[in-house]
């Protein structure tokens, strides 16, 4: 790691708001990415991710609040020098093929891989010729990710990065993912997106968004320690429930499943001892479903 | 990888690797230069037929009329290169993250290149058109050269020669007011993609209504006279007509190097604190 144990988060945003005419795409938004970590931003269409991405690379100034990148402020060279965002958007500014992106690419990344991008247009089975024009949408996805994973940027943001792609690209991109990181342990990446299980395996840290306001921030493993759907019994279900909070009861027949938000993360080892009750840890997509519904209702209750 | 990831890193401070200079200059000739052969390649073609078309159905005599650089073809050039690249190009260039100075920078540096290049070229192209004409000419008598030149009217290789000597003496100076108009074509590629129809509006508007407000009390004065039928009056306001034009003229041929370099100083931070504050999708 040298140099980069001693470096400032990834990415620190700081109270973050940003209001187009009505419509308040961030709220007061605060969030701390710590170096070497593959980084879930997470939350539903309309959330907030893009406007905060954009933020984040200076093409959107926010109406209050402040973003650092490796403890720069966004917007001067030595910060933005250090990120990589890939949009959603396949624009290639008018360039022919692969072989024209990649040489333009390797000007722009100071840490850009000419042979690691080689590489992976093979993996992605892209044509090097081949009339960028001509490409279909997930051809276009693909050849941004490669960029994005080419590009050596210290911070490497991908804005919905499965848009278009079939099931066997996204499976390869996100192993391509953990292989870079495996070899560049000091390489942040974040991923935005609102295709939850998809991106789960991948992620060490969440971020999690909901109406431009922050539902959750921190390990992904903290966070699913925390929340345990069990089911059984009406009574015996009750009693394991007993001390945590409920966040949702569905009945099924001659059973109850109940997902709780659990007081202690230890005290899933309790309540799976149990023989009663049958226990599963929550998917990452479901917690933040939960989260969501549990945020709408604290909303409404407020309204009436 | 993680060595390159350390030295990234290690870059803080320096301005030159981490602004992506060189990406965007490469970015902005790559896409400028298909732009530049394909305007090259009709001005020759045009050239040509205009050369060998009248020579071929004996409609005339194809005259050379001396070596030139097309500055009417780059400025207009200059103008639409401006407005792609302060549309197009800006975006993708700004889209993963780039700093707005150094795109500005590359922007208007490259576009007075590419500019200057068209600006040479035409004038190869104009010079390689003469040196045909004069080789056909050798050999029949449907191709001539003539023309006025700095010493006077010249046929021939003479004239050649001369003309290819006033158009190289002139071209540093033609090559600094183009670089004037890319300014300006820039700053209003950039306030056409701000505000399009605002920018629209003065740039027509402004010049329309000023002729408009110039123009119309003297015809209305004009028509009253003929009406009145005094032609001595109109011989008068004539006279008064020719000495207003030839007074802008005047101006525009005295003061005009000065009014561009002076809009073009005044456009550069302009055409920056505007692209500055321009949202990209």
């Amino acid at each position: 790691m040298d140099a980069l144990e001693q470096i400032k988060p990834a990415l620190y945003v700081s109270g973050v708001s940003c209001q187009f005419g009505k419509t308040k795409a961030l709220d007061n938004l605060s969030a701390t990415v710590q170096a070497g970590q593959i980084v879930g931003l997470l939350g539903r269409n309309g959330a907030g991710k893009s406007t905060l991405l954009r933020i984040i690379s200076a093409q959107l100034k926010p109406d209050a609040g402040k973003t650092f990148i490796f403890g720069k402020k966004t917007g001067a060279a030595d910060a933005l020098g250090k990120l990589c965002l890939i949009g959603d958007s396949a624009d290639f500014g008018g360039l022919s093929n692969m072989k024209a992106l990649f040489y333009v690419c390797e000007g722009l990344y100071p840490a850009w891989d000419n042979a690691y991008a080689q590489m992976l247009m093979r993996r992605f089975d892209l044509p090097e010729k081949k009339k960028l024009k001509g490409f279909s949408r997930g051809m276009k996805t693909a050849a941004l990710l490669i960029t994005g994973l080419a590009s050596g940027a210290p911070l490497t943001v991908f804005d919905e990065p499965s848009l278009g792609l079939d099931a066997v690209m996204r499976e390869r991109f996100y192993d391509t993912l953990l292989e870079d990181k495996q070899k560049n342990p000091g390489r942040t990446f974040i991923l935005s997106t609102h295709l939850i299980d998809e991106v789960a395996r991948t992620l060490d840290y969440a971020i999690l968004i909901d109406a431009g306001s922050l539902l959750y921030e921190g390990p992904v493993s903290d966070l699913t320690a925390l929340y345990l759907s069990i089911s059984g019994a009406d009574e015996a279900v009750k009693h394991a429930a007993n001390g945590h909070t409920i966040m949702k009861e569905e009945k099924t027949a001659g059973s109850v499943i109940l997902h709780l938000k659990l007081k202690h993360a230890e005290d899933a080892g309790h309540i799976m001892a149990d023989n009663d009750i049958r226990c599963a840890s929550m998917s990452l997509q479901r917690l933040f479903v939960l989260l969501v519904e549990e945020k709408e209702a604290a909303r409404c209750a407020g309204n009436a | 990888m993680q060595g390159t990831l350390n030295k990234v890193m290690g870059m803080s401070g320096n301005w030159l690797a981490l602004s992506r200079v060189k990406g965007i200059a490469r970015y902005r000739l790559r896409t400028l230069s298909v732009i530049v052969i394909w305007i090259l390649a009709v001005m020759a073609g045009s050239g040509m037929l205009a050369l060998f078309l009248p020579a071929l159905f004996a409609l005339d005599t194809p005259n050379f009329n001396g070596v030139s650089a097309n500055m009417a073809v780059a400025v207009i050039t200059a103008f639409v290169c401006g407005c792609i690249t302060a549309h197009r190009h800006t975006r993708f260039c700004l889209r993963p993250g780039t700093p707005r100075l150094p795109v500005w920078l590359c922007n208007l540096l490259t576009l007075a290149l590419a500019m200057a290049v068209i600006l040479v070229g035409s004038m190869l192209i104009s010079a390689s058109l003469g040196l045909l004409t004069y080789q056909f000419s050798l050999g029949s008598a449907s191709f001539t050269l003539s023309g006025y030149t700095s010493i006077g009217f010249l046929e021939g290789s003479e004239f050649l020669s001369v003309s290819l000597n006033d158009a190289l003496k002139g071209l540093p100076r033609q090559i600094g007011y183009l670089t004037e108009w890319s300014c300006l074509c820039y700053f209003i590629g950039c306030c056409l993609r701000r505000k399009k129809w605002l920018t629209l509006t003065i740039i027509i508007g402004v010049p329309l209504a000023y002729v408009l407000l110039m123009v119309i009390p003297v015809l209305r004065r004009t028509i009253e006279t003929a009406m009145d039928g005094q032609p001595s009056e109109l011989i008068i306001m004539g006279m008064q007509w020719m000495r207003w034009l030839m007074d802008i003229l005047r101006f525009i041929r005295n003061e005009w190097p000065s009014v561009l370099f002076g809009t073009a100083v005044i456009s550069l931070p302009l055409g920056y604190w505007c692209m500055r504050g321009t949202k990209f999708p």
